[in-house]
């Protein structure tokens, strides 16, 4: 916005090498996925919640970390009860309570099923033998509500987990995809404690420094505490450190 | 639902910047919508004021929190770009308090924002921008904010004196200072 009396700027008046560079000045924006990764950070940093619940399958989630989830949607939850085992339908229960009891160790989970298999190689219900297909559905049918449920906890922990050494910011828009499903989650104070370690990885020291304080405040008895002590003092350790490597 | 950093909407700043001072306040818009459409433009603005790259994430983070933090007191009279320029500004002026040592002892690479870009082109415009960012470290912290706010982000002088907390006069003043400085640094750079 320009009002009259604001003089002709120097973009428009000024000798042809300054316009050049604030023309270079003008467009020096970062990439879009950077800010992107920027975005993740700082989500997780104010812990706001999502402001619309995230759809079925998580498709509104956006990013390439969530694209996987929402094409895969339903059936990964429900490959995901029979991968993880009862760990994970523990904590799909403690999601939905409260709940009838469940019978987690149901004699239509066959023991042997596996269990470590990554969910993209497990079978589908669909391609699976019609009395197993009947299996896994009656299962599904005790433990899953009639919705549609995004990946279990324990799946987009791991994910996260995954991603942090090649990827922190990958890794804060898993973490960002497990917030936004599972604000209270059973593996709320894991998803912290990653978050801290992704925002370190990041560099983002005032922000570890951040949400490390309020975690000791909301979890001074957690069992993470320790841990997260350490992330704060080593973010205001390598805060003072850059500090005095640049004094004159 | 976009992710915070969603499309740009430069349009949409501006259309925000529309806002009339007298006007009723406007409903305050949520955090993520005001880092989506602020976002990129408060980490250009901590660049072109010295924060270097490496440091410019943990400044526009800062300024983020404390927008989220200061939402409330935003009436909406004011653009919301002019309120988080001057939380920005403000923030960039407690890293060079804090971090007097980083601030100008040199630059980072500029970012790669040219993926297609003719070599020799982003060569040119790096170099450039470098020999901006050296004119620009000559200013004082008040000449610098109101020639960036002005020349780059490219405020109306009014918005400019509001960002930076001064009468409109003191920053006419600082502006043509800052401008005669520049000049006169990039046309020495050019003979070097």
């Amino acid at each position: 916005m320009s009002t009259r009396e604001d003089p002709p700027r120097l973009k428009d008046v000024g000798d042809l090498t300054l316009r050049e560079a604030l023309r270079a000045a003008r467009n020096d924006l970062p990439t879009p996925a950077h800010v992107a990764a920027l975005g993740s950070a700082l989500e997780l940093a104010l812990g706001v919640p999502p402001s619309v619940p995230p759809p079925p399958g998580l498709s509104a989630a956006g990013g390439a970390a969530t694209g996987a989830y929402s094409v895969a949607g339903k059936l990964i939850a429900v490959a995901l009860v029979v991968a993880t085992g009862a760990g994970a339908v523990l904590v799909a229960r403690r999601e939905r309570a409260p709940a009838p009891p469940v019978s987690v160790t149901s004699s239509t989970q066959p023991a042997e099923r596996p269990s470590a298999e990554p969910a993209g190689t497990l079978p589908t219900p669909s391609a699976m033998p019609p009395a197993e297909r009947a299996e896994v559905t009656e299962t599904t049918r005790e433990i899953s509500p009639p919705t549609v449920e995004p990946p279990s906890e324990l799946a987009l922990l791991a994910d996260a987990r995954a991603a942090l050494a090649s990827s922190p910011a990958r890794a804060l828009r898993i973490l960002d995809v497990h917030r936004r499903a599972y604000p209270r989650g059973a593996l709320a104070q894991e998803r912290e404690m990653m978050g801290m370690e992704a925002l370190t990885s990041l560099g983002m020291h005032g922000a570890v420094v951040t949400r490390a304080e309020r975690f000791l405040a909301s979890h001074p008895g957690s069992a993470h505490a320790a841990r997260v002590r350490v992330l704060r003092d080593r973010a205001l350790a390598s805060a003072d450190a850059a500090r005095e490597a640049s004094a004159p | 639902m976009r992710n915070w950093a969603g499309d740009r909407h430069e349009e949409g700043v501006t259309l925000a910047l529309a806002q009339n001072l007298t006007a009723e306040p406007a409903a305050v818009p949520e955090i993520k919508t005001i880092f989506r459409e602020h976002a990129p433009y408060v980490l250009r603005l901590a660049r072109r004021l010295g924060v270097r790259d490496g440091d410019a994430d943990d400044v526009c983070q800062e300024v983020f929190v404390t927008v989220h933090r200061r939402l409330p007191t935003y009436e909406g009279r004011g653009s919301m770009r002019s309120f988080v320029y001057g939380i920005c500004v403000r923030a960039v002026a407690n890293y060079r308090r804090k971090a007097h040592r980083r601030y100008e002892l040199g630059m980072d690479a500029p970012p790669d924002v040219g993926h297609a870009e003719d070599p020799g082109r982003a060569y040119e415009r790096k170099r450039s921008l470098a020999a901006l960012d050296e004119a620009l470290a000559t200013l004082s912290e008040e000449h610098r904010a109101v020639f960036v706010l002005y020349e780059i982000e490219e405020l109306s002088m009014a918005e400019v004196a509001e960002v930076v907390g001064c009468p409109p006069k003191t920053a006419y003043s600082r502006l043509y200072a800052a401008r005669a400085s520049v000049s006169a640094c990039m046309k020495e750079g050019g003979r070097a």
